[in-house]
């Protein structure tokens, strides 16, 4: 098996030497390898969303390496980074962040288009991804007309979009309700079972049941 | 690229009603660019061709009437005058002339002018480059006969052979000159005894002197300046500087008020964009999440500002071309304001470059937003 995602003695302060410093995370060192499924909890504040921000290169450290595919990213500059976020990592949030103005469809297409893939190709795989996520009928609804569960699955195409190497979720099952949130979570499941590899933020017990790693975030550190 | 233009015009048209008062504004500004623009065009072709009939030329005027530009009102050039200007020494030929401004008829609302000159003249007119229409020219022995500008004869319907009244004596139409867009579209010329007769005048409006040698044109007209004290000896190359220097006043007046209000108008679009970055500040926050580079967010933003500029700039240039259309025939025909292709491509280019001095702030800071940040922004 090989690593994804590797992080080397990060560390994230705020404010850095100043009277309101804020030590988010201290010496972090973790692997992430493929097919896996990580379960991250730990109290709110604890600097969970900030790792997982980390990982995805949505976020710099402030001391430390991360690597993702083996390849150190730390001098990379924004525009590379998101190149990486696009091509190797795809995100799941809470709040689902879908673009309002936009179709089910054209959400999941952003990413493609972003990439500059053809448009045709780009229609194709976005519909079938949606099918796959089991919204077949609901290409051309809005946000506003879906249901929150809906709306997660819409995240996660779209999460699916590019071919990533790893899906990075941030309690992807916060915002719905128990049974909904079960839908979502055996959506995970097969997926992983299809070989795609998932980091989660988590306090959903269930989530942490199925997961072959925990990791448990307490005070910017890893307690085991 | 072609993915931007796409996502550009949905997301331009997301705030309908704003998005069109943004591209009024700049449709405003651009229209009065091709508008007043096109006055300063047609000014400087319709100086060329007057030039093109002047050139190598000295315009002799009596002092005080300064040249072309007043017609000579006033001036006199006696049959003395010009037979001194003839013996002059390097003078190859003098042309001298009568010009009148018809009376205004009920009916029509411009005036005609009236030319007088020497049937034996009419061929250097003809060889500075303006050929008829139709008909022929004057010849030795015509008397009442007369040549018409094209626009005289369409606006009065007249043909060869037809006859036209001056100072109530008949005058058969012998040609017709073709179309120059210059003064001479709205001209009658007569043969000049003739036309002196009928104004009852001895004396010339205007001489035009050719020089033997038009490499040494300015020399001549210094040693004629010197020997005449009453008349001033004008090259065509003053008066092509005298009336450059006007209608380059008059374009930098022009192009100058209506920039101030397309600038106006490209401020309305910064402002547009700016309203539009801060509400899709999540939105951009999301792209940049799911891999948008900041150069593809710089990017988005310029090209929607400039679509939306550009889009103006095509409006006003269509509109203004209809104004300048109808500028022409409210003055009918006297400014032949044009559109020319320089002025089309120039008030586009200008639209675009609005477009981009609009979208670039906007653009950038979109650019710099932190995601994670902009994603929290409600």
């Amino acid at each position: 098996m090989s690593e994804i995602i590797e992080l080397k003695n990060i560390e994230k302060i705020y404010n850095q030497g100043k009277s309101n410093e804020l030590k988010v995370l201290l010496d972090i060192n973790l692997k992430i390898e493929r097919g896996e499924m990580v379960a991250i909890f730990g109290p709110s504040g604890s600097g969970k969303s900030t790792l997982l921000h980390i990982m995805g290169c949505l976020d710099k450290p402030t001391r430390g390496k991360v690597y993702i595919e083996g390849k150190d990213t730390s001098k990379l500059f924004d525009d590379s980074l998101a190149r990486i976020r696009r091509e190797k990592i795809g995100f799941v949030f809470q709040q689902f962040n879908l673009i309002n103005v936009f179709t089910a469809l054209e959400n999941v297409e952003m990413p493609m288009r972003i990439a500059g893939w053809s448009k045709s190709k780009t229609r194709e795989r976005a519909v079938e991804l949606l099918k796959s996520v089991g919204l077949g009928e609901r290409l051309n609804h809005f946000p506003n007309q879906l249901s929150g569960g809906e709306m997660q699955r819409v995240a996660i195409a779209r999460a699916l979009a590019n071919k990533p190497s790893i899906i990075l979720a941030d309690e992807p099952t916060g915002n719905l309700d128990t049974k909904t949130g079960a839908g979502i979570i055996e959506l995970i499941k097969d997926l992983n079972k299809k070989d795609f590899t998932f980091v989660i933020i988590t306090h959903d017990p269930r989530i942490a049941e199925s997961a072959g790693k925990k990791i448990n975030i307490k005070d910017g550190k890893i307690s085991r | 690229m072609n993915d931007l233009l796409d996502l550009a015009i949905k997301n331009i048209f997301r705030q309908k009603t704003r998005t069109t008062l943004t591209i009024v504004g700049i449709l405003i500004g651009i229209s009065a660019v091709v508008a007043l623009g096109s006055i300063s065009e047609g000014m400087k072709s319709m100086m060329n061709e007057e030039m093109q009939f002047l050139g190598g030329t000295i315009v002799v005027s009596s002092q005080g009437s300064s040249g072309l530009m007043t017609g000579g009102i006033g001036s006199e050039i006696t049959k003395y005058d010009l037979a001194n200007f003839e013996s002059f020494s390097g003078v190859k030929q003098v042309i001298p002339y009568v010009m009148r401004i018809g009376e205004i008829q009920i009916g029509q609302g411009h005036p005609v002018q009236i030319i007088g000159i020497r049937t034996e003249d009419v061929d250097y007119f003809k060889s500075r480059g303006t050929d008829l229409d139709s008909g022929r020219i004057l010849e030795t022995g015509d008397t009442y006969q007369a040549l018409i500008g094209y626009k005289y004869a369409e606006d009065n319907d007249l043909e060869i052979g037809d006859s036209i009244e001056v100072k109530k004596n008949s005058f058969e139409v012998v040609g017709i000159i073709e179309k120059t867009d210059a003064g001479m579209d709205n001209s009658i010329i007569l043969p000049l005894e003739t036309m002196m007769d009928t104004y009852n005048t001895e004396n010339y409006q205007s001489v035009f002197i050719i020089p033997e040698d038009l490499s040494k044109i300015q020399d001549l007209a210094d040693d004629l300046t010197s020997s005449f004290d009453d008349f001033d000896f004008t090259t065509s190359n003053d008066i092509v500087k005298q009336m450059s220097r006007i209608v380059d006043m008059i374009s930098i007046f022009t192009i100058g008020i209506s920039s101030i209000a397309a600038i106006v108008g490209g401020l309305g679009v910064m402002n547009t964009m700016i309203m539009s970055v801060l509400e899709r500040k999540r939105e951009i926050g999301i792209m940049k999440a799911i891999g948008a580079t900041n150069k593809f967010v710089l990017t988005q933003i310029l090209v929607e500002s400039v679509m939306i500029s550009l889009i103006g700039g095509i409006l006003g240039l269509l509109i203004g071309g209809v104004g300048s259309y109808s500028l022409r025939f409210i003055s009918s025909g006297l400014t032949s304001a044009r559109v020319t292709i320089n002025l089309a491509i120039g008030s586009l280019s200008f639209a675009v470059f609005l477009g981009l001095f609009g979208g670039l702030y906007p653009a950038w800071s979109a650019s710099k937003l932190n995601p994670i940040e902009a994603i929290r922004y409600e």
